[in-house]
């Protein structure tokens, strides 16, 4: 279970402050597969980062399965899996395996486990043939399966994916959309932001909005769809964007 | 995990074409190029012919001296000035008509030379001229004494000696140390930049290092096998340079290699210089991940490493004309301006266990410091993922 509560992020930019999170709270419950709605800049990243401490709250605490991210962050660490973009953090100049097998010793597991975790998620994304050679000239599709598995690596129990089908291909993003469903059927939490209504419709049963740094909702997809009388996700992310302004 | 660390860095690194150019072409290249040069044009014993312009249809005795130089042109001319100017001649020579006349009467005569004082072969080839001219000139004082019955030491009341202190030296190794110092210290400086951009503000920009810090990885062990790995690519570039370096001046070289005396306490001076460059690597390793720190991308590094580097050579020119014997121990508290003392001295075969340890320690000073900043900056993440 993911519990945010009053979370804000504030950046010191010269004489400005600016506010990319303002106060925000929510929780997801435990195996749930929840779509992060904003628009450029609103403040989607901030908050992933600082679920994947990565960033330090300005204020604010968010707690995973009870742990505080700030008091034990190593803890947070091996229990989350993160992949910024559909095809970023991976190491050109490497192959695809030495990729995984080196982010498996980041995470401590064992080499002879990681070998056979390499194997395993080699099979699993259809990545045998290229395992072995450098990342430099892979295609974004086997670049994305290969992020993937980096994110995977360690068998996380939270997943957050941001923005992870921007710019692949229909083949692509298809595949990914399936892994989210294998991955639900596995009972992971999912959060992960999109710009694309169907698929958050296709793949979430819940959905926070932010806008400006601001929560403007979290809940359930269905009774989103009762309170607005309507299914067309995108003709209410915007009517919220516009009562949120 | 430092280890880990380190061992994926360095191999990632030596995949990258830019590391191999820097750390293992431009040094082959520079020490092949330089001392080759060197030692084909600057130190070439074989004396080149010189060429002196006499005003035409002169027959004075004077030439005559010159005549029996060796390795000497005389051309007459009718304006020996204008034949310097244009580069002709290395010296011009003009005398009155008069000129044997007067001297045979004991008149004064005068005679002018012409040089180009922006050409070295020219200021050279005066120089000589002029001792040729001075030993006849003297010569013809001492008959004139003789007989007018007077000893000619009435004109030497002293006799003065100058006596060198340095290192017997045809010029080639003050050539060595200006070099070595600086194929060195550019090996160091060069070897680790490829990497230090792109540990840093590469991965900032191609956003691994956000999928790095997401990891259960102290953010102390991830600086420190990324440090580790600019600090010995720098050594091992400086430790190549100057291997090539020794290598091109004792077998491929006719006029350099005797400069370097390893028989005698060979040993201690390889070592010294062997610590003094591995520390240096670390030092400037430091300095490199702050600069690649403050940048977002590959081409900021860049932009802010490359004037660290012109930085880095500036105690290089301070030190130029400064003999081994005037360091101070300034020279090696000062850090950068401290490895250029320590290689010039080195290689003149001075070695001074204090120096070594003054650079040594005052280099460690600061790597703590620079490193400790770096480290800072590191934990903070502004310095550290991609502004989004």
């Amino acid at each position: 279970m993911i519990e945010v509560e009053h979370l804000t992020k504030a950046f010191k930019d010269k004489k400005k402050t600016i506010t990319a999170v303002n106060d925000v709270s929510f929780s997801i419950q435990k195996g749930e597969v929840v779509g992060l709605l904003g628009e450029n800049g609103a403040g989607k990243t901030t908050m992933l980062r600082m679920i994947a401490t990565v960033l330090h709250p300005s204020c604010g605490s968010i707690l995973i399965d009870g742990i505080d991210i700030l008091k034990d962050p190593m803890k947070i660490k091996r229990k989350i899996g993160v992949l910024f973009g559909s095809e970023t953090g991976l190491y050109e100049r490497l192959t695809a395996r030495e990729n995984l097998l080196y982010f498996a010793k980041l995470y401590g597991i064992n080499n002879h486990e990681a070998k056979g975790k390499v194997e395993q998620l080699s099979v699993r994304f259809g990545m045998k043939e290229y395992l072995d050679r450098r990342v430099a000239g892979f295609s974004k599709g086997m670049r994305q399966k290969v992020a993937i598995a980096r994110t995977l690596i360690h068998d996380p129990e939270v997943i957050l994916f941001d923005e992870p089908t921007t710019g692949l291909d229909i083949t692509s993003a298809n595949m990914f959309r399936q892994l989210i469903h294998e991955l639900r059927t596995e009972g992971k939490t999912i959060i992960f932001s999109s710009h694309i209504m169907e698929e958050v419709k296709l793949l979430c049963e819940s959905v926070i909005m932010i806008h400006k740094g601001e929560l403007v909702y979290h809940g359930k997809l269905r009774d989103l769809y009762a309170e607005e009388k309507s299914e067309d996700l995108n003709d209410i992310f915007m009517s919220r964007l516009v009562e949120g302004a | 995990m430092v280890w880990g660390i380190f061992k994926k860095e360095l191999i990632d690194s030596l995949r990258d074409r830019k590391t191999i150019v820097l750390s293992v072409l431009i040094p082959i290249i520079l020490n092949a190029g330089l001392m080759l040069l060197f030692d084909r044009v600057v130190l070439n014993k074989s004396e080149d012919t010189m060429t002196i312009a006499v005003n035409q249809n002169s027959q004075s005795t004077i030439y005559k001296w010159l005549y029996d130089m060796k390795n000497t042109k005389i051309k007459e001319l009718s304006d020996p000035m204008e034949a310097v100017k244009d580069g002709d001649a290395q010296v011009g020579i003009k005398v009155g008509s008069d000129f044997d006349q007067k001297l045979k009467n004991g008149g004064s005569p005068e005679l002018t030379i012409y040089s180009d004082s922006g050409s070295s072969k020219s200021s050279a080839a005066v120089e000589t001229v002029k001792n040729i001219i001075s030993m006849h000139e003297q010569t013809i004082v001492n008959e004139k004494l003789q007989s007018a019955h007077i000893d000619p030491k009435v004109l030497n009341p002293f006799q003065m000696k100058v006596k060198n202190v340095a290192k017997d030296d045809d010029g080639g190794m003050y050539l060595v140390s200006l070099f070595a110092q600086i194929i060195i210290v550019l090996g160091v400086m060069m070897g680790g930049v490829s990497a230090a951009n792109d540990l840093f503000a590469g991965e900032k920009e191609r956003k691994t290092m956000e999928a790095l810090l997401i990891t259960p990885v102290k953010r102390s062990h991830l600086i420190t096998g990324k440090w580790l790995t600019i600090s010995v690519l720098g050594a091992i570039t400086g430790i190549f340079s100057t291997v090539t370096l020794v290598v091109f001046i004792k077998f491929f070289t006719t006029n350099l290699p005797n400069v370097f005396d390893l028989e005698h306490g060979g040993g201690k001076l390889i070592a010294a210089l062997l610590i003094a460059i591995i520390l240096f690597a670390f030092l400037v390793a430091s300095i490199q991940v702050i600069f690649s720190l403050f940048a977002n991308t590959m081409k900021e590094a860049q932009n802010y490493i490359s004037p660290l580097m012109l930085l880095g050579m500036l105690p290089y020119y301070f030190l130029i004309t400064v003999s081994v014997n005037e360091m101070t121990t300034m020279h090696f508290i000062i850090p950068f301006l401290n490895i250029y003392a320590l290689i010039k001295q080195l290689i003149y075969g001075v070695y001074s266990l204090q120096n070594v340890l003054l650079t040594i320690g005052s280099t460690l000073v600061c790597i703590v410091i620079f490193f400790t900043i770096a480290r800072v900056m590191f934990g903070k993440d502004r310095w550290v993922l991609e502004k989004s």
